[in-house]
């Protein structure tokens, strides 16, 4: 026989009788009355994974309104070059670690490599990380593997600049001793555009070149397009400059060495002249100078878009849309949906039947067809219209079925009973006796709905039903939805929202549960 | 409780019926697009149409394509469609039904059991470390969106590990072992949404369950833990879980476009969408009839389900 | 109690049956999951959209052509030449030679006469095509000339509305008759000029002629180029697949090669698994005459083509990488990669993309609001103004991924004579259209070339001139004040973040263009993309100002593809009246008298419409047709005027990347006009099957294509 273990022995020595007489009336309690929110908050508290979740919360939020603010980049912002850049810290980079610091390991051809090389050995401002390279050799032949810098990668690009811009570039340059400008090269020695397209406007081709086509071992062609670098005795690059030709009287005070007027940096056309620039220092050189936005160095902390859009100042503002949105979204179901429900499940019999068959025919119109018919028949002034179909025409109706199962549940308990034959009215019953009993379960259903509407917004963007993303506004379901084509070829740019809408939803979910555990208040006092 | 029965699907009916009428007036006052390419002869894509009847007053066509249903169910033929012109619609819809149906039912059957019993492990050790750890993991694997798991899943699983396929099988023998293999994929990452979702449910209604007064009265009574749990408290808190194992079978049905898109499943999710893009009349209005038939049918089976589940509740009376 | 615990017993069963069912079916899979063998080469690649109907008659687009290439023959075919050892062809040359058709001869003299509507020496409108004795189906029935007269009856049947009747009475290639017995005007196919003379040659009768030979007889590339459009369906087979009207419609249909069931090869390779939206499969047809015709050698060596729908970019891009499939397009994202790739391609695309500007100044007028003027737009200064004001380079590298910038109508993909691979814009007529356009003087720089080199159809400081004498006259006559702004609607088809882009660049390069103008900070571009797929017409109606539209095709014949910009029924300045509008032209090579000679002593002048040159240009001068060098004047004269509407601005030509497997190669990489790269027919295997599948393994699993 196991011996019962719950029972306890308790010693009667701590005990003595109470005198009657003692018996105080007049003293008010000291401890002032626990209110019901008074309660939840104090149970809210104790669980620890909400208080988590809030703090979380608050930080995005706060996120959401600094992160434009303090970026010198707006929503509107489009690079051209500079698109499908990773994600680079100032801080990292300077430290020198390899990791945020807007490189990415390549593992490239000999030809491939050389290419990068060259503008190190012309502008050196090289791409390849601290010019530190690893020779791999395979059975396809010499391959480099080496850190890539995103922000130097692009090289010189070919501009045509009005003869004023011209002027003005070399003023810049003069006076600020750093080097835009670079040789033009001779327009009949670049890459032929009959062999390949892309190579032709390629300005990173100053160097003597070859194609490689030719028979390998066994005499078949190698068919490839590809240009490997000419080399000279003493192994350097060969430039293809274009000679000076005396029409361009343009002397640039930052020669490369050794450079007696020797070659032309810019070649007449219809707006004004060509000239073949570096495109980071025309970067700088645009911003401070000509558009004087406060941008000197471009720096994308979180990377960039396929667009050439800034994902941070992108995902600053469009998380303050996507809150405004979620939270007026989830409030006004959560207000609709409610006191629908409320009255279905209240009254019950004909009025639940016709309110059903409502939600019913709601819910099963094909909003798809009423967009594209309001689309063709509003014209502009549909966009409104067709984000409140989205979201409000039928996003209440969960949240009256979730309110309706909860009344049916508690209006035939005891208390409800009790109070009816109090003679309370039925609103009252509804408010003060169901609706806090209910109100843990609608408080999490509309918390959860918050994140629930972010992700319907992205997934609508995605299907091309409604479009944020206008002029100097943009959403979270825009960027990730955008970002979604280019998971294996470029993953950064989904990186960072879809971090940003998994803690989002993670923080929510947590508050949420915390959250009904505290407004429950039958788990009152219970440990 | 028959009664109700019989008058919900009555009205039902009716609801269906003022459904279907909406949906084929809304999508015939849509323009019918027909852009003649360089050299292409307008008049005869002009012809077709006219042919077909599409320029005849829409209440006429109404009539037509319901006597064509009723008298032969013949739901038409595929018009716009790029995938499917000229092909039986209601022959498409049963022959890409079965692997969306599959998919889904695997992913039910891989996620309900597993997250329930998630959900019940959280509930019993409430506020431990248990329970957190429980709900950050589940709430980890809904938070991304479904088309950055699915990469994930396909990522990892399939390209990168290499032990399953990196798209479902051709062929209609769904039950040989390849095809099902190469269906994991998809089943695994249409299963977190729902394994977060029974987890999340059946914690809060188990927590809430469990501190009921007849519960109690059922440990004074001398049930140990576990038979309170197990017969009381948690055929109450099954009262808002059944009906989203229900409302998950609809979603069955139409099939989870990102993932049928991601994984190559020639199944129904993309069906519909692309329908209404394409302005197919006979397509849409066979897919929109399928899925109000459905949803409206699953509505009256969860209503009916509560009462089985808990007596107490009778629903539709005063 | 009793009864809960059935139910629950109920609901386990269920769930244990259907996983059962998931486990236990353990029997092969026999549809197209094929194993690597020995010794087999197979081809897989994939598409994002299945195709849905490959039968010649009716066929939509693009993607129902993927099947069609591998099942079908043509009479006439173009081929790499040999080169003198015989092993190896001549990838940059290509000849004409005889396919399934063994003889052409040009039989007009025989059928002179009034129900032909063929004069005394007229050539080149009646042709006789005798064919192979040789021909079968997949399943050994044989193919005669009488099938061929079979399939052009159910081609133009009347009650069918077949979608590709009007290449047979519309365009190049018009039959005697056709267009009369498809509207049902006559019901005698007799009277249509398509009939069999025996078993094995039939004859073709042309409304207007078309010379299918060179001069010494042999084949021109025409005869591909127009004859390959003849459909053959198996008579038995589609009588089976015709589909009666159902209630309520009155056309036939039909659902002939949808399907394995509904399918018959007479090409070299025959449909062994078809899979809706999933999967195809294409093997050798063992009755294909070319496999025991010496001119095939060495050719077809691909055993088997599997093709599988693969809507997501992503999965394709990873099965390409596992050795899954052997062709894919490169996602210029990453094309920098791959610079140096020994497997990457770039194809020049012959799309060329304008902004359209609205052409109806009465639509302009009509929708004016109080305050904002939009009929600047009909001032032709002004949309020069805009044209002059965009930087065509940065356009492209910001908005379009895989583009250059374009100027004329036509890119480097219009042979104006393709026979001898005369490329259109390298014609000194057509560099100089460009030059004088964009106001390039070729005296500024020396040689024409230099010039059109020059051109880049950014000229700022000219633009903004433009857009205040534009102004000026605005406001003389009263259109515009001082107070009013211009706005202008940019139509679209869907909102989505690509035309957004668009949108975005051209406004901000305009109001930059506009700085320092009259309309400095009065100028406003509205988005509008509730047209849907109406966007085209809505536009040629008038209902909003501009959009962006580009044209594709007939590449090889620049003169008939001029149709797209002045056909009001195709031209998206389609309130342009280009029927008066008179242009005085000097055409060589053409008498007095204004029939053909082509001699370049002879000129003839005239003033007409614009569509009468068109017409003229591509009809008949007289009794005789103008050679392609006498037709380059006129067509480079037509493109001028129509560029200095400026109602179309030509802005880009795209290209395309794409890579292929180790596992096989093209003939050539260098594009070849009537070639392509030799497609499958000349492709030439690395490794069979299974050393494929060893190779990948040997790999590790993935392939590094860098």
């Amino acid at each position: 026989m196991q011996e019962n273990s719950t029972e306890k022995i308790i010693e009667n020595k701590g005990f003595q009788f109470a005198d009657k007489s003692v018996r105080n009336d007049k003293e008010t309690f000291s401890a002032e009355p626990v209110g019901y929110f008074k309660d939840a908050w104090r149970r809210f508290k104790k669980n620890k994974a909400s208080l988590v979740a809030t703090i979380i919360i608050g930080s995005l939020i706060l996120f959401a309104v600094l992160a434009p603010i303090f970026s010198p980049y707006t929503v509107a912002y489009q690079d051209d070059y500079y698109k499908f850049r990773t994600p680079k810290n100032p801080v990292f980079s300077r430290m020198g670690w390899d990791f945020w610091d807007g490189c990415s390991k390549k593992t490239l051809p000999e030809h491939t490599f050389y290419y990068y090389l060259a503008m190190g050995e012309e502008t050196n401002r090289t791409p390849i990380k601290r010019n530190e390279y690893e020779k791999i050799s395979t059975d396809k032949g010499e391959y480099y593997s080496f850190r890539l810098d995103g922000y130097e990668e692009i090289g010189c690009v070919f501009l045509s600049l009005t003869n004023a811009e011209y002027e003005r570039l070399q003023r810049y340059q003069d006076k600020t001793l750093t080097q835009v400008l670079y040789p033009t090269t001779d327009p009949a020695l670049r890459p032929d555009e009959k062999i390949n397209p892309k190579l032709s406007t390629d300005a990173n081709y100053w160097y003597e070149y070859k194609w490689i086509t030719g028979r390998d071992e066994n005499g078949a062609t190698i068919k490839q397009k590809v240009l490997a670098p000419v080399f000279d005795e003493n192994g350097d690059f060969k430039n293809i400059y274009a000679k000076y030709s005396g029409k361009d009287s343009y002397f640039s005070s930052m020669r490369t060495e050794g450079e007696i007027p020797l070659y032309d940096y810019a070649i007449p056309n219809q707006t004004g002249v060509e000239v073949r620039v570096n495109y980071y220092e025309y970067y700088r050189y645009y911003h401070l100078e000509v558009l004087k936005d406060g941008i000197e160095e471009p720096i994308f902390l979180f990377g960039t878009t396929q667009a050439g859009k800034d994902v941070f100042t992108c995902l600053g503002s469009g998380a303050r849309l996507s809150f405004f949105l979620a939270f007026t979204v989830s409030l006004v179901n959560m207000l609709i949906g409610g006191i629908y429900g409320a009255f279905e499940g209240y009254y019950g019999g004909g009025i639940d039947l016709a309110m059903e068959r409502v939600s019913d025919i709601l819910n099963a119109v094909p909003f798809m067809i009423v967009i594209t018919l309001l689309k063709m028949h509003l014209g502009e002034t549909s966009q409104l219209l067709v984000l409140f179909i989205a979201f409000f025409l039928t996003g209440w109706i969960s949240m009256a079925k979730r309110t309706r199962m909860q009344f049916y549940r508690f209006k035939n308990r005891e208390y409800a009973l009790a109070a009816r034959t109090l003679g309370a009215s039925n609103t009252r019953i509804m408010v003060k006796h169901i609706f806090p009993n209910a109100i843990g379960t609608i408080i999490t259903g509309s918390v959860l709905s918050i994140p629930a509407t972010i992700f319907s917004e992205s997934s609508l963007s995605y299907l091309g039903i409604i479009n944020l993303n206008t002029g100097n506004m943009t959403s979270v379901g825009t960027l990730l939805s955008n970002a979604q084509p280019y998971l294996t070829t470029y993953p950064y740019m989904i990186l960072f929202p879809a971090g940003f809408i998994c803690l989002l939803m993670l923080s929510f979910n947590l508050f949420g549960n915390g959250l009904r555990d505290a407004f429950n208040p039958s788990l009152r006092g219970v440990e | 409780m028959f009664r109700y029965v019989l008058k919900r699907i009555g009205l039902m009916f009716l609801s269906f019926i003022i459904i279907m009428t909406a949906c084929f007036f809304l999508v015939k006052m849509l323009p019918l697009v027909v852009n003649a390419t360089l050299g292409q002869d307008a008049e005869i894509a002009e012809a077709q149409i006219v042919a077909r009847g599409y320029r005849d007053p829409i209440l006429v066509q109404y009539v037509a394509y319901i006597r064509r249903i009723i008298t032969q169910w013949d739901w038409g033929v595929g018009v716009n469609m790029p995938e499917y012109v000229g092909q039986g619609v209601w022959g498409v819809f049963i022959e890409k039904l079965p692997p969306t149906v599959l998919i889904n039912a695997y992913s039910t059957l891989f996620a309900v059991p597993l997250g329930i019993l998630l959900g019940v492990y959280a509930a019993l050790k409430k506020n431990s470390w248990q329970d957190h750890a429980v709900s950050t993991l589940v709430m980890v694997l809904v938070s991304a969106p479904s088309y950055v798991t699915a990469f994930l899943v396909q990522y990892l699983l399939c390209f990168k590990l290499g032990w399953l396929p990196l798209t479902m099988g051709a062929g209609t023998e769904y039950f040989t072992w390849e095809t099902f293999r190469s269906m994991l994929p998809a089943v695994f990452s249409l299963s977190f949404g729902s394994i977060a979702g029974y987890a999340r449910f059946t914690r809060a209604e188990l927590t809430e369950v469990l501190t009921g007064e007849y519960l109690l009265l059922a440990r004074a009574k001398g049930l140990t833990r576990r038979q309170c749990v197990t017969r009381h408290a948690l055929r109450n808190a099954m009262v808002p879980v059944f009906p989203s194992v229900i409302a998950e079978f609809i979603a069955v049905m139409s099939g989870s476009l990102i993932i049928e898109k991601i994984f190559a499943v020639p199944g129904v999710g993309r069906l519909y969408l692309t329908a209404i893009t394409s302005l197919d009349y006979d397509f849409f209005m066979m897919l929109s009839a399928f899925y109000t038939f459905i949803g409206l049918v699953a509505g009256i089976v969860v209503d009916i389900s509560y009462g089985f589940i808990d007596p107490r509740i009778r629903v539709g009376e005063k | 109690m009793k009864n809960r615990h059935k139910k629950l017993a109920v609901g386990i069963s269920v769930v244990a049956l259907l996983s059962s069912i998931g486990i236990t079916g353990c029997k092969k899979n026999t549809n197209g999951n094929y194993q690597p063998t020995a010794g087999v080469y197979s081809y897989n690649t994939y598409t994002a959209v299945s195709p849905s109907n490959w039968n010649a008659l009716t066929y939509r687009d693009n993607n129902d052509r993927q099947i069609m290439t591998y099942i079908t023959g043509s009479l006439f075919e173009y081929d790499f030449a040999k080169d003198d050892d015989d092993d190896e062809w001549e990838t940059d040359e290509h000849i004409v030679s005889y396919a399934m058709a063994t003889d052409l001869k040009d039989v007009s003299g025989e059928y002179v006469g009034e129900d032909w509507g063929i004069k005394e020496n007229e050539k080149a409108k009646a042709w006789k095509i005798t064919l192979r004795q040789d021909l079968k189906w997949e399943d050994g029935t044989p193919i005669k000339a009488t099938d061929y007269v079979y399939s052009m009856r159910e081609q133009l049947n009347p009650d069918f509305k077949n979608f590709r009747a009007d290449s047979f009475y519309k365009g190049a290639l018009v039959i005697k008759g056709a267009k009369d017995y498809f509207d049902r005007k006559q019901t005698d196919f007799a009277k249509v000029g398509f009939f069999a003379l025996d078993d094995y040659s039939f004859v073709v009768i042309l409304e207007q002629p078309l010379q299918l030979l060179k001069a010494d007889g042999t084949l021109s590339y025409k005869a591909v180029y127009n004859f390959t459009a003849f459909p053959l369906v198996k008579r038995d087979l589609y009588e089976s697949c015709k589909q009666a009207p159902i209630t309520g419609s009155a056309l036939w249909t039909t659902n002939y090669n949808s399907s394995k069931a509904t399918t018959s090869s007479y090409g070299p390779y025959k449909l062994s698994y078809f899979q809706s939206g999933k999967l195809y499969v294409l093997e050798k047809n063992e009755n294909w005459y070319g496999w025991k015709d010496e001119r095939y050698k060495g050719q077809y060596r691909t055993d088997r083509i599997s093709c599988e729908t693969v809507a997501e970019y992503n999965t394709a891009w990873m099965k390409f990488q596992k050795g899954e499939l052997d062709g894919i397009g490169i996602d210029v994202s990453i094309a920098s990669d791959y610079k140096g790739s020994d497997q990457a391609y770039f194809t020049p695309d012959d799309f060329v993309g304008s902004i359209q500007l609205q052409s109806s100044k009465e639509s302009l007028k009509k929708r004016e609001t109080a305050g904002y003027d939009k009929e600047i737009l009909a001032q032709t200064e002004f949309r020069k103004a805009l044209s002059l004001g965009l930087d065509r380079t940065a356009y492209n590298v910001a908005c379009t991924t895989s583009s250059r910038a374009g100027f004329g109508l036509f890119n480097s993909m219009h042979y104006y004579d393709v026979e001898n691979g005369k490329v259109y814009r390298d014609s000194e007529q057509a560099k100089r259209v460009l030059c004088e356009i964009y106001g390039v003087n070729v005296e500024d720089y020396g040689s024409l070339d230099s010039a059109v080199n020059a051109v880049t159809g950014y000229d700022p400081t000219l633009a903004k001139s433009l857009v205040d004498s534009a102004y000026q006259k605005a406001k003389a006559a009263g259109e515009i004040s001082d107070n009013d702004k211009v706005r202008l609607t940019y139509g679209a088809a869907v909102d989505n973040e690509i035309t957004r882009r668009y949108f975005e660049n051209l406004n901000a390069q305009w109001q930059t263009m506009l700085k320092g103008t009259a309309l400095e900070g009065r100028f406003e571009l509205v988005f509008d993309a509730s047209f849907g797929g109406e966007w085209a017409n809505s536009f040629r109606a008038g209902a909003y100002d501009i959009c962006q539209a580009g044209w594709r095709g007939a590449a090889w014949d620049p003169g008939y593809f001029l149709l797209a910009y002045l056909d009001p029924a195709y031209a998206y300045s389609a309130s342009w009246d280009t029927k008066n509008h008179s242009l005085t032209f000097t055409v060589n090579g053409v008498n007095a008298q204004g029939t053909a000679t082509n001699n370049s002593t002879d000129s003839y002048q005239a003033t007409m419409g614009l569509m009468d040159w068109y017409d003229a240009l591509n009809g008949k001068w007289g009794t005789g047709t103008l050679d392609e060098n006498f037709r380059l004047p006129l067509i480079a004269r037509m493109e001028k005027e129509i560029l200095a509407q400026y109602y179309t601005v030509p802005i880009s030509n795209n290209y395309s990347a794409s890579l292929t497997s180790y596992k096989f190669d093209y003939a050539t990489y260098d594009y070849n006009r009537f070639m392509e790269y030799g497609g499958l027919r000349y492709a030439s295997y690395n490794y069979d099957d299974l050393e494929w599948k060893k190779f990948v393994q040997r790999q590790g699993g993935t392939l590094n294509y860098k």
